[in-house]
């Protein structure tokens, strides 16, 4: 890290432990170091690869440091990140509408499928490619969901948070999630028909 | 249990989230219906093929310029923050503001539509009442005078009122 960097995020750090709002052991760094991968692929897949996704991760970040107090200790950190996230991406989406070089144009996805990082380049060629196609198709097929489903089906199938935890962050009832959970997979599995048919 | 409901219930279940009961429903079912085994089978894919997505990373100058993001910026008061939790608590439920305004629209125009027709209602409602007050007025004029003719009568309210009275 940018010696710089370092030592401003020991000074963030160091806020956050006096104020005693973060875990004394979790330094804002520790948080940043720990958190900036997922956060930052989150807002990736919420904005269909816009080039913003790395400067709304760092907004994410920023927010979290100023309102530190904001956090509620009952609530799970990540929640708290994706939350400040979700909300992130959907002023910038908001603003993007009148902002038309934000929204993703026809035409991005698949542009955007095309710098997925690949999983598997060793062993089997020929399933690799396969693994690489059914990727690409996946991602297609989560970009095309409304945002809202979208949000859901990417925190719950694709982060790893429990209903209750895509619920807290995107501050809407249990029942709700598993519904729009329920229709985005409907829509997923309809696209993706001729990749899943058949047993592995 | 219908094939609807068991699929609702397939979610809970390839997620690990299905009560003892809803597991054994969903079994039952999946016993004697290919449909649903299918339905169960391209889920689980699915979400098999949800959770291997491969992840991101930032690129190696996302640190440094973070830190040069927070060197300029200072923890918010705890009032500030009060606010800031309320603002992320009710962002999801104040969504739709546009929705509001469209729903106020229509009212108003429904309003503007409605309206002159009940004020001419009323107004016809009026009108009515005042001719009957005279028919009656004249009526008791009449007959305090002695000079009632209630063939005149007739007449007269039949002309006045389009119909006719038979009896």
């Amino acid at each position: 890290m940018h010696r710089d960097g370092r030592e401003s995020m020991a000074g963030a750090a160091s806020v956050s432990i006096e104020q005693g709002v973060i875990n004394r052991e979790q330094t804002f760094e520790g948080l940043v170091r720990q958190y900036k991968h997922r956060i930052f692929g989150y807002v990736c897949r919420l904005t269909n690869d816009s080039p913003d996704a790395e400067d709304i991760t760092q907004e994410v970040f920023i927010r979290a440091y100023q309102s530190m107090h904001a956090f509620r200790r009952d609530a799970a950190l990540d929640t708290w990140l994706y939350r400040i996230a979700t909300n992130l991406v959907i002023d910038r989406f908001r603003r993007g509408k009148r902002a038309p070089h934000f929204v993703p144009v026809i035409g991005a996805a698949e542009e955007a499928v095309g710098e997925l990082p690949s999983t598997s380049r060793e062993g089997d060629p020929h399933a690799s490619l396969q693994l690489d196609e059914l990727q690409r198709q996946v991602q297609k097929a989560v970009h095309a969901l409304p945002p809202k489903l979208r949000a859901v089906v990417v925190l719950h199938d694709m982060e790893g948070l429990s209903y209750d935890e895509v619920a807290e962050t995107v501050g809407c009832p249990v029942g709700t999630v598993k519904s729009r959970l329920f229709n985005a997979r409907q829509m997923l599995r309809r696209k993706l028909y001729c990749y899943m048919e058949g047993p592995e | 249990m219908s094939c609807g409901r068991i699929r609702k219930l397939i979610q809970v279940y390839v997620d690990g989230a299905a009560t003892g009961p809803e597991r054994d429903a969903v079994d039952r079912h999946l016993a004697g219906c290919a449909e649903c085994r299918r339905t169960l089978e391209e889920t689980r894919q699915l979400v098999h093929a949800l959770a291997g997505m491969p992840g991101r990373q930032v690129s190696a100058a996302f640190d440094g310029n973070l830190a040069a993001s927070l060197r300029y910026t200072a923890p918010v008061s705890r009032s500030a923050a009060w606010w800031e939790r309320l603002r992320l608590r009710l962002e999801w439920r104040l969504r739709f503001p546009a929705l509001v305004t469209a729903g106020s629209l229509a009212a108003a125009a429904m309003a503007a539509v409605v309206t002159p027709g009940l004020i001419r209602q009323h107004q016809a409602r009026e009108e009515r009442g005042r001719y009957v007050q005279s028919v009656l007025e004249r009526h008791q004029q009449l007959e305090q005078s002695g000079a009632l003719e209630w063939d005149a009568v007739d007449a007269s309210i039949a002309v006045s009122t389009g119909s006719v009275i038979t009896e």
